[in-house]
């Protein structure tokens, strides 16, 4: 029986406010909650919501009033938060603090309390940075010391993975590429048959390594009818994203007019907001393109599948993007997605369902023309997407890999599982060497980081020649708030707080959202070959 | 000792397919933290840089072998030699039945059969640049640039120097005022010359080609290219001179080649609303609108890319007809280039008598405008102004061929601000950035932007740039020439090439140029508050225009003529620099004359004062000529310790030189020698620059 555990999520952002983290944070809380486990969810006070919410299946949220500088984010004081976070933290008896996002700054310092309240710390990045301009060189800095004494990193993609290692300094082997997920029920295509229970054909072999079922999800009997496109049918190309810089929208102000030029019956919708929106409208109105680009404004999360089944093919401009969850979205809608090779793009979709680009102009424009003639051909299956794409990418498996990650580091997986075998060849062999110095440094229990004072200040003090005493001052007068806080406000002097009746962790067989094996490709590859005939 | 991670390789290689070993915790574990670097157990960026080694790995084995980390990693290096047998014999057959059929692959959507936290050797950070764009520097080029940041101290340390003359009335303001004058009148007349023989050239080159001017529009485009192609690309950069008095190096080529320089010029319809526009200058819009797109397609380098460029200013130039309603009639040939000149020379001569009077009413409030602070207060305030001069002073080089392109953005701004009624002036920088993407985007966006380097061309173009906003700026009649000298009022980067009208607004880039100036002439007020009199305070004040305003510019411009006018003023400067240091420091005694011939000089200012009250015109040569007239007779009362001034002077200017020698060759040499601490990485996290064909909505966010 595995363990389960106490978690708290630290984040600043969360709903109300709509994106891609917080969505992140509450789906996989909810799997989470689904496998067992207790979690609460650690925000700022947002308008309107204060104090403690209940979100559905009794995840519960503590919005902590703190003042919000930018894109709500907080003001980062180094210290304040501890009061609150140690009654929240001994209130529901947390084990694991679960911060996410590296412009979080109440993630950083949680992490940061979390480790000298002695608890044990994972840190999600879901974004990218780069190493050239000031403000990423300050951002790399309190990563650096957030990330100093953190247990475990997850990363969304292994480009984000390298990225994170090489700006806070970690060790490669204490970051795991965790994918995001989607909610593949909420983006089906247009007429596809409503998911019933289970679809039987979708249990494979648990065991990973035997070579794959071909039938095991592409001959399914609720494969939708295929979408055939005359030569002369309208095709429809849909971008949704919000309409900033490095969203690529200047290369999708350029690159429309040429491709509504090259294709005729095709149209274009846009949804999404920004300051670049101007750019568009003007673009429209310079090539009156009023009647083949429709403009839809802001939408709602929810409302994204209603827009993107209008489509036949999704563009994606983005200049920089850890993950691109709306291009998995598009694929499980059963969209051919056009996308910029950047980030973390390339690794996230097969190459079936994407045709990549160079971000520029021309490539833009000659890789759309190249997916608009896929399509006319028809060539492309993508009714068969949505299936795939379910079992690419599922929160279930999200939340299981995340449970390996606190298993490891809370011990409840041994060191050498959870990092790589040798290490528990060393062992057993007896050799003192370098193990004695790892359990001088990560402490007796094996995968874990030493709560000990000095072997923390040890790992903050390597952080820079200036910066690093910092640290050490900090994390100095860190430790002492704590112990006066222990004086102060008692432990014993703190509610427990009543957890609500655990959820019996399901065990489940159905193999989704593990990734797509590579026999499925080429079972994609060989069904969809015959229409090239017709 | 022989690396284990050898025979671990070798091991592992052997019995699957990846060539590389996982990465296992006992290799990124830390070993001890007494070593080197700080925290060893986190991979630190400099690990990183060699793709195909582990992070830590090597390093370990360095340090347990070598036994850097004393005492408790002695014993390590018996047993890492002993572990890679022990895992090949033990881990082979655990891990075939786990671990890979496929090689790990940095994909989300596929089912490795790999832990989540598997870090693959072969492929972790192979992408990861380090110093990509990294150009070394060579010792003289270098020596050669820092000349600029010398003239700049240089002129900041005479014009100190003269104010401490000024204020211990060794040296009487007149006098300094009147030499200064007689300069910029010299300077003035030179680079008059200047523009008047690369505007000769470039107007000689248009009316041989006036026979082509009322053609159709469709056959542009095919005579561009022969433009370009066709004759050299010398030839096509002299239609810039014309552009906005440029192109110095060019100019031989200019007389040499009229005809072909630019076939199609002025007359052409399209062109006629901008020429008709009621403006000041309009003898040079005109020549420089009609010169627009020649230059333009000179910017790109092929000739095959001037179809393009064509094309976009075909486009360009069609909106705008379509937009202004003004259709004038066909208008041959040019304006007479003598009428033009000399309206130029007349506003600017207008704007010298402007500064002149506006400074003369204003130095009675200059006197008494910092009466009620100390002196230490000002001592330590121009002390920070000068030191902002020179730190913000726009030493800029451009040394980039494309820059071309913005030799159009002035004039574009002149005629297409004026149909669009009203465009903001934008950052040279952006401007720059603009016509870049434009020049290459047109030209094949394969390019990379800034990284192709042509030296014939890259010194010509900038100067042109710069000599047109001064134009600009004379004409416009700004007060304060300092502007002019900024280079960042013209440019728009939209309407130059792109074709559209939207003007972008200057942003993100603070306008240092203009800053540095400021910063200059606000120490030059306060310092000159403190003096006694109106007339010193005037001297100086008009002195540090001059030194601060008009000097950067024509410094400029001869830098751009030949390198060795640069050479020669910048010799001059810091042996008058030196010299005023020496004279200052080493000759404490006031001249005797001084006091006599500062009456006189007084008197002389005021009656020059006076007769320009009832003249109500006076030229700069008239006041020329009395500060002649007065620098002679104040020499000659100061002829008698000359000899003393004479040895402290040559004092200052051996030592002048020297300590300019040590700083520049040693500051060069210091920069080559930081080079190897520079580390910049690249990677595929970095935010894509994309690339815009018809940049027209570019700027970073």
């Amino acid at each position: 029986m595995a363990p389960t555990y106490r978690i708290a999520m630290v984040c600043d952002f969360f709903f109300p406010q709509p994106g891609g983290i917080e969505s992140h944070i509450y789906q996989l809380s909810t799997k989470l909650i689904d496998r067992g486990h207790k979690v609460i969810i650690i925000t700022h006070a947002y308008e309107g919501r204060t104090g403690v919410r209940y979100l559905t299946n009794g995840l519960k949220v503590y919005h902590v009033p703190f003042l919000v500088i930018y894109r709500s984010a907080t003001f980062p004081t180094v210290f304040s938060f501890f009061p609150v976070f140690r009654n929240i933290v001994l209130r529901e008896r947390i084990d694991i603090v679960h911060g996410h996002a590296s412009l979080s700054s109440l993630c950083h310092e949680a992490i940061l309390h979390a480790r000298t309240m002695g608890l044990r710390t994972v840190f999600t990045d879901h974004s990218l940075f780069g190493f050239a301009d000031a403000a990423s060189i300050l951002t790399n800095k309190l990563l650096k010391f957030a990330l100093s004494d953190v247990d475990h990193v997850i990363c969304v993609s292994h480009t984000c993975k390298e990225n994170t290692v090489l700006r806070a300094s970690l060790d490669p082997l204490m970051v795991s590429v965790i994918p995001n997920a989607v909610v593949a029920d909420n983006f089906r295509p247009l007429g596809y048959p409503t998911t019933t229970s289970t679809p039987p054909s979708s249990i494979s072999s648990p065991i990973p390594g035997l070579p794959p079922n071909p039938s095991s999800s592409l001959s399914s009997s609720l494969t939708p009818p295929r979408r055939i496109l005359g030569p002369h049918d309208p095709i429809t190309i849909v971008v949704i994203s919000r309409l900033f810089y490095n969203k690529g929208t200047d290369l999708l102000t350029a690159a429309i007019p040429r491709i509504l030029a090259a294709h005729p019956n095709t149209r274009f919708i846009i949804a999404g907001s920004g300051p670049k929106s101007i750019d568009l409208e003007q673009m429209i109105e310079q090539n009156v393109l009023q009647d083949r680009v429709e403009m839809l404004g802001p939408i709602r999360h929810s409302e994204v599948r209603d827009v993107m089944v209008r489509g036949h093919i999704y563009l994606h401009p983005s200049l920089t993007e850890a993950f691109g969850t709306v291009i998995v979205e598009a694929a499980s809608c059963g969209l051919y997605v056009v996308c910029t090779q950047v980030g973390g793009i390339p690794e996230v979709l097969p190459g079936h369902m994407t045709v990549f680009a160079k971000p520029e102009e021309d490539d833009l424009v000659a890789a759309t023309g190249k997916a608009i003639a896929a399509l006319r051909r028809n060539e492309v299956r993508t009714e068969l997407f949505h299936e795939q794409v379910k079992n690419m990418y599922s929160w279930t498996n999200v939340a299981e890999r995340t449970e390996r990650v606190y298993n490891g580091i809370s011990g409840a997986i041994s060191e050498a599982e959870f990092y790589g075998y040798d290490h528990l060849k060393d062992h057993r062999n007896g050799s003192n060497g370098s193990w004695t110095a790892v359990t001088a440094t990560r402490g007796m229990r094996s995968g874990v980081q030493s709560f000990a004072l000095i072997d923390r200040l040890k790992r903050y003090y390597g952080c820079g020649v200036w910066a690093g005493k910092l640290f050490c001052v900090c994390v100095i007068v860190d430790y002492l708030i704590f112990l006066f806080l222990e004086l102060v406000f008692p432990r014993e002097s703190i509610d427990i707080c009543p957890d609500w009746p655990r959820k019996k962790k399901v065990v489940d067989t159905r193999r989704e959202g593990g990734g797509l094996e590579w026999g499925d490709v080429e079972e994609y590859r060989r069904r969809s070959r015959p229409s090239r005939l017709r | 000792m022989a690396p284990p991670s050898g025979l671990h390789q070798t091991a592992l290689s052997s019995d699957f397919e990846t060539p590389f070993p996982p990465l296992v915790r006992s290799s990124t574990a830390p070993v001890a933290f007494k070593s080197h670097r700080a925290d060893p157990s986190h991979l630190a960026p400099e690990d990183a840089y060699s793709p195909v080694s582990p992070p830590r790995r090597t390093s370990l084995y360095n340090v347990d072998g070598s036994g850097s980390g004393s005492g408790t990693n002695a014993p390590n290096g018996s047993a890492n030699e002993l572990r890679p047998r022990l895992i090949r014999r033990k881990e082979g057959s655990r891990s075939r039945s786990r671990r890979r059929q496929r090689r790990f692959q940095k994909l989300l959507w596929v089912k490795q059969s790999y832990p989540d936290n598997y870090t693959d050797q072969a492929t972790f950070l192979e992408k990861l640049q380090r110093n990509p764009r990294v150009k070394p520097y060579d010792f003289w080029p270098l020596v050669a640039d820092s000349t600029v940041i010398v003239q700049q101290v240089c002129s900041v340390i005479i014009f100190v120097v003269c104010f401490v003359g000024i204020f211990q009335e060794r040296v009487s303001p007149v006098s300094v005022v009147g030499f200064g004058s007689f300069a910029t009148f010299i300077g003035w007349l030179l680079w008059d010359w200047w523009v008047g023989e690369e505007s000769l050239g470039a107007q000689r080159a248009m009316d041989g080609t006036t026979t082509h001017s009322h053609r159709g529009r469709d056959p542009r485009p095919v005579r561009h290219q022969d433009s370009c192609g066709g004759p050299t690309r010398n030839a096509s950069i002299v239609s810039l001179p014309g552009a906005g008095a440029g192109a110095g190096t060019g100019t031989g080529a200019a007389t040499s080649t009229p005809a072909s320089a630019l076939p199609s010029a002025a007359p052409s319809p399209r062109l006629d609303q901008h020429l008709h526009i009621p403006r000041f200058s309009v003898g040079p819009a005109d020549s420089r609108s009609a010169s627009i797109e020649p230059s333009t397609a000179a910017a790109s380098p092929a000739g095959s890319r001037a179809q393009s460029v064509a094309d976009f200013h075909e486009a360009h130039y069609g909106h705008h007809r379509q937009r202004s309603s003004i259709s004038s009639p066909i208008r041959g040939g040019g304006v007479l280039p003598g009428n033009s000149r000399l309206q130029l020379r007349l506003s600017t001569i207008k704007s010298a008598v402007l500064i002149y009077f506006t400074l003369l009413g204003l130095s009675p409030i200059l006197k008494s405008l910092t009466r009620s602070t100390s002196s230490d207060s000002i001592w330590a305030m121009s002390f920070w102004l000068l030191a902002i001069n020179i730190f913000f002073f726009d030493y800029s080089i451009n040394n980039n061929p494309f820059t071309q392109a913005t030799i159009t953005n002035p004039h574009s701004n002149q005629t297409g601000g004026i149909v669009t009624g009203g465009s903001t002036p934008a950052p040279a920088g952006a401007a720059l950035r603009a016509g870049v993407g434009a020049g290459t985007g047109a030209a094949t966006p394969l390019i990379p932007t800034l990284t192709s380097t042509s030296p014939p061309t890259s010194g010509t173009s900038t100067p042109a740039t710069n000599a047109g906003t001064g134009t600009g700026g004379t004409s416009s009649r700004q007060p304060v020439p300092g502007t002019s000298s900024s280079s960042t009022p013209t440019a728009v980067p939209t309407t130059a090439t792109g074709g559209t009208t939207t003007p972008i607004p200057a942003q993100h880039k603070f306008p240092i140029a203009s800053l540095s100036t400021n910063a200059a002439l606000m120490a030059s007020t306060v310092l000159a508050s403190r003096l006694p009199s109106t007339g010193q305070v005037f001297s100086l004040t008009l002195f540090s225009i001059e030194v601060f305003g008009l000097f950067p510019v024509f410094r400029r411009y001869a830098r751009h003529r030949s390198f060795r006018y640069h050479v020669i003023l910048t010799v001059l400067l810091l042996l008058g620099a030196g010299a005023g240091v020496g004279i200052i420091i080493g000759a404490p005694c006031p001249p005797p004359g001084s006091t006599t011939s500062s009456s006189v000089t007084m008197a002389a200012a005021a009656a020059a004062g006076a007769a320009g009250r009832e003249l109500l015109v006076i030229s700069p040569t008239e006041e020329v000529i009395d500060g002649g007239i007065m620098a002679l007779g104040w020499t000659r009362g100061v002829c008698e310790c000359w000899q003393t001034w004479l040895k402290h002077s040559l004092l200052g200017m051996i030592v002048s030189c020297l300590i300019a020698a040590v700083a520049m060759g040693g500051c060069s040499w210091w920069l080559i020698g930081l080079q190897k601490y520079k580390n910049e990485i690249y990677g595929p996290w970095d935010p894509a620059r994309p690339i815009i064909i018809s940049r027209r909505y570019y700027d970073d966010e």
